[in-house]
């Protein structure tokens, strides 16, 4: 019996196409959390920036960072 | 080409921070406005007296003093993290580009183990848990970016019109203790490649956590890749691109790039994906498989 007629091998080449599906099917599924994962990082890293803003985080930095650090500079 | 666009990159940010010359000749010891409320995505000392921005770790370790939660830092962290990793340490960073100038002086080199480098998550632990045991900025007590940046000009100017008494009076045996850090990072510079930033620095190892999810990204089409290290050879944080490509030390200078004589290591950005001759490479990259 040849190859192709064989309905074991049939069988082998349909088990393999189901699995370079489920493998593309599994690298897209990654890549979209990827994205998503990403995209969540820089909307929570805004949010964490606007909410800072909000409470007055710039003001304090600008009044911290305009007085000479004594820990800096070596003095304690 | 990289190297040189990164050469100048590096000294116009450095140019652009530290830019308040206006300060030195009018006798202000350090400057006061607006752009002090930015923090800059690398180790720079607010208290140089020519920085017109403020450091990320300072500020953070201040707000961790007060007992506040450093909303717009984190935030920033995040953002610069999620959109280049570490990429700002190799092209940004002032304290980085002095150690690479250090290097090139001649003299005996040597590689760190790579065990070493991870030492700055524990500095980091430090500078994140004893500000708020100890309410002060601990690691600025003993950077080493300060001490050249604030520590060494301001002490030998003095400016006491602008500050009302002389730093010189209450100098205490401290700050030999961070001169003497700085020694031993400036000494250890002319023997081996950024040591700071690979063994101590906590900024380095915050942004180094993002490598794996940044937007902008080393490749290595490892079908060209032959493994000659070559590119291990020319790496500034002595890490194999080939074996990882989102290494947590890569600071993604593109010194790689330039030297892969296969073209097998390149920059990528999920807008790849859109160019269909790589778009399929792109995908296993942000499928996470290099």
């Amino acid at each position: 019996m040849e190859a192709e007629a064989c309905p074991i091998s049939r069988l082998g080449e349909t088990l393999d196409r189901a699995g370079d599906c489920f493998q593309n099917q599994n690298m897209r599924i990654r890549s979209f959390l990827f994205v998503a994962g990403l995209a969540l990082l820089v909307a929570l890293s805004t949010g964490l920036i606007i909410k800072g803003a909000k409470v007055g985080d710039f003001e304090e930095t600008e009044l911290n960072a305009s007085m000479i650090c004594l820990s800096c500079v070596g003095i304690e | 080409m990289t190297a040189r666009i990164r050469r100048l990159f590096q000294i116009l940010s450095f140019l652009a921070i530290d830019s308040y010359y206006k300060g030195v000749l009018t006798g202000q010891a350090i400057y006061q406005g607006l752009t002090k409320r930015f923090v800059v995505p690398a180790l720079n000392c607010y208290s140089c007296p020519l920085s017109r921005f403020a450091c990320p770790m300072g500020s953070f370790q201040h707000f961790l003093a007060v007992r506040q939660i450093p909303f717009y830092i984190l935030g920033f962290f995040g953002l610069v993290g999620a959109s280049v990793g570490r990429a700002t340490c190799g092209w940004v960073c002032p304290f980085g580009l002095f150690q690479e100038l250090l290097y090139k002086i001649p003299s005996y080199k040597f590689r760190i183990p790579r065990i070493f480098t991870y030492l700055k998550y524990v500095v980091l632990v430090l500078a994140i848990i004893l500000p708020i045991v100890l309410l002060e900025p601990w690691f600025c007590k003993f950077c080493p970016a300060g001490t050249i940046e604030a520590g060494i000009p301001l002490l030998s100017w003095d400016p006491v019109q602008s500050l009302g008494s002389s730093l010189l009076e209450i100098l205490t045996t401290h700050f030999y203790v961070k001169y003497g850090i700085l020694i031993f990072f400036v000494v250890l510079s002319l023997s081996t490649r950024r040591p700071f930033c690979r063994v101590a620095c906590p900024v380095g190892a915050i942004f180094s956590i993002f490598n794996k999810l940044s937007v902008l990204r080393m490749y290595v089409d490892k079908s060209k890749c032959t493994k000659c290290d070559i590119c291990y050879n020319v790496c500034p944080m002595e890490i194999r691109i080939y074996e990882n490509a989102s290494d947590l030390d890569c600071i993604r200078c593109g010194k790689c790039q330039s030297a892969c004589p296969q073209g097998a290591i390149r920059f990528s950005t999920p807008l790849d994906m859109l160019r269909p001759e790589i778009g399929k490479d792109t995908v296993n990259i942000y499928g996470l498989r290099s």
